[in-house]
Order: C-alpha cells, then sequence, then structure tokens
C-alpha cells in the first residue's frame, strides 16, 4: 500500500462511518463568514461525503472545505466517532485531485517553493550566518554521535521568527535537555502538498522528514508547528500506521513536553515577571492552550487573564480566507484586552505572532511570544527582530536595516526586498483565495 | 577518495570528494555549490536540484524514476534529455569523476 492508496481507504472509511447529522456543521465557525450557514447540514455533510467517494459534491461542501481554518470546534460535536476536522481536510483534498494531475503537482511545487523561498531570505534577513547555522543544520552529516534526549521537529516557518526558536532552544538547554534540530523546508510535513491535492508529493516529503525524525533516534519527538503536528497527526502518522503497521511514532507538541517537565523548568523561574497576561488563545491543539496557562501559572509575578472572546483558527494564518472576519476577531481580541488592563497580549504560535506583533505600536500592551515570557523568567532573551523590522515605516528601512545580512548571505537584495515586501504586507494564505462574501 | 564534479553555467569546476555512499545533492549542499537549491532536502517536492549529467556520462546512471521524471516536467530551466535531480543521484566508488552541470536557474 502507498500513502495515496492509505490515504483513499481512510476516506473510505469516513465517509462510511459518518451519518450526516450535520452537528459538526452547525458547530462550525466559518460557515457565516463564507456565506453558507443557511445550508442544510444534513445536505452539506451528504455533500462531504460525497467528495470522499470521488463526486462533485455539491457546492456548498466545496466552499467548507476550503475554508476550513482546523480550529476543532467541530471535533466535540460528533456522536459517531468520527473526527469532522479530518473529514472536511480530506474533503477538500479529494476536491483539489480533481483537477488534472500536472496541473495539481505544478500548484503543489510552486506553493511549497514560495514557502520555501520566503523561509530561506526572511530567516537570512535577520541572523548572521553562524545563528543560521544553529537553527537549521545542513542535515545528516550534522546529526550528533551521542543519542540527544529530543528531536526537535520545528517545520519551515518558526524559521521567520527566530527569536522564539532561539528561546526554545535556550530553554531546553537551561533544563539540560540535549537535542537535535529538524526542521527548514527540508523537513516538511507535506502540508501544502496536500493542500493543493498531490497525495503522492506531500505523501513524499512528510514520510521523508517522519525517517529524519526517527533517525535521530532520541526517546522524545517533539514539535513546534500547530501546522505540522496537525499535518501529522491527521495525515502522516495515520497512513504510515496503514503502510507499516508500525504504531510507535508520535509527536508531542512543544508546550506539552515542558508542561510535563515544569517541576524540572520551575527552579529555573528565577526572575518576576511582573505582567497582566492575556493569550492569544488557538483553539486547534486544546492541550497547547492548557500547557501553555499551566506554564505562565508557574512564573512568579505572572497574573493570567481570561478574555471572553470567540477563538478560531490553528493560528491565524489560517483565516486568511475570511479577512473581515480575521479583522473582527483581532479587534475584538484587542479591546478586550485593553479594556482588562493587561501589560501584556502573548501570541503562542509563530504565524500569529507575525501577524500580530506589529500591532503593539497602536495599542495599550505589548505584544510578545510565550516563549520570551518563560525566557525573562529564566534569565533568557532574544531579540525579536521581525517585529523591530515589521515596526518601521517602509521598505526601504527595513532593507536598509537588513543590508549587512544580505550582503553576509550574499542575498540578492532586489529579491530580498520583493520577499520582505510581500511577506510583511501579507501572511502567506495557508487555504486559498478570499473567500468572504459582500 | 572518490569525487563528482559540478560546473557552474558560466563553466568554472567544483571537484568535491565524498567518503560513503551520499547523494550528489547532499555534497552539493554540504559544500555549498552555488544554483543546487535544494529546498525540500531531498524529497522530491521542489525540483530545485535540477542538473544535466554530462554527456560522457549519462550512460552511467540507471534511468529516472517515475516520481523523478514527473518532477522534471516541472523546472525551472530547459528540460534536456540529460535532466536529472541531483537527489535522487546516488554516488558511489562507481560513479567517481560524474560531471554535473548546474542550469542557468532553478525558480
Amino acid at each position: 500500500m502507498d500513502f495515496v492508496e492509505a490515504l483513499g481507504q481512510r476516506m473510505g472509511e469516513i465517509a462510511d462511518a459518518c451519518t450526516a447529522c450535520g452537528k459538526c456543521f452547525t458547530a462550525c465557525p466559518m460557515t457565516e463568514a463564507v456565506g453558507i450557514h443557511a445550508a442544510d447540514p444534513t445536505g452539506v455533510l451528504q455533500g462531504m461525503i460525497d467528495l470522499l467517494r470521488g463526486g462533485d459534491g455539491t457546492e456548498e461542501a466545496v466552499r467548507w472545505g476550503a475554508a476550513c481554518s482546523s480550529s476543532g470546534l467541530c471535533v466535540d460535536a460528533c456522536d459517531y466517532g468520527v473526527d469532522p476536522r479530518l473529514l472536511v481536510r480530506l474533503a477538500n483534498y479529494a476536491h483539489g485531485q480533481r483537477r488534472d494531475r500536472q496541473t495539481v503537482k505544478l500548484n503543489a511545487m510552486k506553493s511549497f517553493r514560495a514557502m520555501a523561498k520566503t523561509v530561506r531570505v526572511v530567516s537570512r534577513l535577520q541572523l548572521p550566518k553562524r545563528e543560521i547555522e544553529r537553527l537549521q543544520p545542513a542535515g545528516p552529516s550534522q546529526k550528533p554521535q551521542v543519542r540527544p534526549d529530543v528531536a526537535l521537529y520545528t517545520g519551515c516557518n518558526i524559521h521567520k521568527t527566530p527569536h522564539i526558536l532561539i528561546l526554545c532552544l535556550d530553554v531546553l538547554e537551561r533544563i539540560g535537555a540535549s537535542y537535535q534540530i529538524i526542521g527548514g523546508t527540508s523537513a516538511c510535513c507535506g502540508i501544502n502538498q496536500f493542500r493543493a491535492g498531490d497525495g503522492e508529493t506531500s505523501g513524499r516529503a512528510g514520510l521523508s522528514t517522519l525517517s529524519q525524525i526517527q533517525e535521530v533516534g532520541a526517546e522524545t519527538k517533539v514539535s513546534w508547528c500547530p501546522s505540522c503536528q496537525s499535518q501529522f497527526d491527521e495525515i502522516i502518522i495515520p497512513s504510515y500506521e496503514k503502510i507499516t503497521q508500525d504504531r510507535s511514532f508520535s509527536l508531542q507538541p512543544f508546550y506539552e513536553y515542558l508542561e510535563e517537565r515544569l517541576e524540572l523548568l520551575r527552579p529555573h523561574f528565577t526572575r518576576v515577571v511582573n505582567k497582566t497576561v492575556a493569550l492569544n488563545e488557538r483553539p486547534g491543539l486544546p492541550g497547547v492552550t492548557r500547557a501553555v496557562k499551566n506554564i505562565l501559572s508557574a512564573i512568579p509575578g505572572v497574573k493570567l487573564v481570561e478574555l471572553d472572546v470567540p477563538r478560531v483558527g490553528l493560528m491565524s494564518n489560517y483565516l486568511t480566507v475570511t479577512p473581515r472576519f480575521k479583522e473582527e476577531l483581532r479587534e475584538k481580541e484587542f479591546r478586550a484586552a485593553a479594556e482588562a488592563g493587561v501589560t501584556t497580549l502573548a501570541t503562542v504560535f509563530h504565524a500569529c505572532h507575525r501577524e500580530l506583533c506589529h500591532f503593539e505600536k497602536d495599542v495599550s500592551f505589548e505584544i510578545i511570544n510565550v516563549m520570551e515570557i518563560i525566557g525573562e523568567s529564566m534569565g533568557l532573551h532574544a531579540d525579536d527582530i521581525y517585529k523591530r523590522i515589521k515596526m518601521m515605516d517602509g521598505i526601504d528601512r527595513m532593507i536598509d536595516e537588513c543590508s549587512d545580512m544580505i550582503a553576509e548571505h550574499g542575498l540578492d537584495p532586489d529579491e530580498a526586498r520583493d520577499i520582505l515586501l510581500a511577506d510583511q504586507i501579507a501572511a502567506k494564505p495557508v487555504q486559498g483565495a478570499v473567500m468572504e462574501r459582500v | 577518495m572518490p569525487s563528482v564534479v559540478f560546473v557552474s553555467p558560466s563553466g568554472a569546476r567544483q571537484e568535491l570528494v565524498f567518503d560513503r555512499p551520499t547523494s550528489a545533492m547532499q555534497v552539493a549542499r554540504s559544500h555549498g555549490v552555488a544554483g543546487i537549491e535544494a529546498e525540500c532536502g531531498g524529497a522530491l517536492s521542489c525540483g530545485t536540484c535540477h542538473v544535466y549529467v554530462d554527456e560522457a556520462d549519462t550512460g552511467r546512471l540507471a534511468v529516472a524514476s517515475e516520481q523523478e521524471s514527473d518532477m522534471l516536467d516541472l523546472v525551472a530551466a530547459e528540460r534536456k534529455a540529460t535532466s536529472r535531480l541531483c537527489c535522487q543521484i546516488e554516488l558511489s566508488d562507481q560513479l567517481d569523476g560524474l560531471v554535473l552541470h548546474v542550469p542557468e536557474t532553478q525558480f
């Protein structure tokens, strides 16, 4: 059995298990924003099942699949043991597969290449070579002789906000955990290719990365990125298990790894961090939210404040298809944070940080990442160069700020300018074109 | 030790030795060969490690797999009969002295 066949088998199993009751559709926070909230839930689910079986589906089913922000609010709604988030993702993949093979493959490759180029350039605009080599090791030749405690799978896009990753590594070192990084674009989870409908390439990329992580031989396999985590949990690992019958591979989210070692961390929380903190929560990985709250609650001086606002999306960039909705959610959260008198809005994930950090100049609180708070309590600091650049006025100033790094890495200044401008103006769309209806 | 030669579009030759079986892409990456981007690290996802095998060496390589051939259809520079993805070229003593030409562009 190959990867595409394994996926096909799972699509069949889910189509068989779904009763099309429609409760998951009713629980979805995206339907109103994309104008399908009035559709008959059972009819939409029947359309999803048709897509899973290779049919055309319905217009509403196709729209729902494309709009999914992986919030996961549908998961608890199902009474029949189906994971509706996975059902929607697979139906969207099935729809993507229906395009002609060459177009699917070309779209997948373009999507991957665009992401890879942006990660390469934006990370190098911020860090010197020695830091890039620490965060993005070149590959097998740099494997350690001794098995590390942790295989840390970073994913790709955290490298655009490298201060977060630097702090992750510094924290691991502080608690005495040895690690080997697997990440950057050469260890892709395959999500871009999957969304484009190219299961073959997605599987090749994801399984290659799984193999790289296994080869490290670490006892604990930890991942940073929620996109990679969900791609592995929902797509790559179950398919790998079907292909190999090996059920020993799993990835643990980084914050959950730290939470499990809270007693190791606690003695290192030596600095009082006088901050009143609201979290930029995302609902897609509830275990991560729990872990972050438990960790922050253990830091002396930190006061956590709950904001009563809607939480949508695995990360902020999962709402790219509904920009007005995303903006409404952001404004509600900022207003609630200001009214609660917080000193700090803490982003949990890197993509949220990229999209929110520069608003700091417009609000009454700082916008930093959770790892910065953890780091501060341990006497660790890494400059948020991404935010500093993003808060500058105009691309000329930004490029001027990066001129040393452009020279050190031998980057093409025009290409660097174009990539930085594109990255600063808009987050990379995870889903596709805007779907909101006027 | 066996070696592999990368020739830049301007004709500059870079002879690189390798001490264990590895892919030509890995050798290029570890020595920073310009023009071998290899963004996906060998997962056959990006087509940015495209090379032209020297005419004299084409018979020394096994034919490209269907997956490699699919990806070669999408490379940025012209696909020629000698086109290969160097992540799929497994180097060994038998390929000592293999000559690979780097195309003008990978994007």
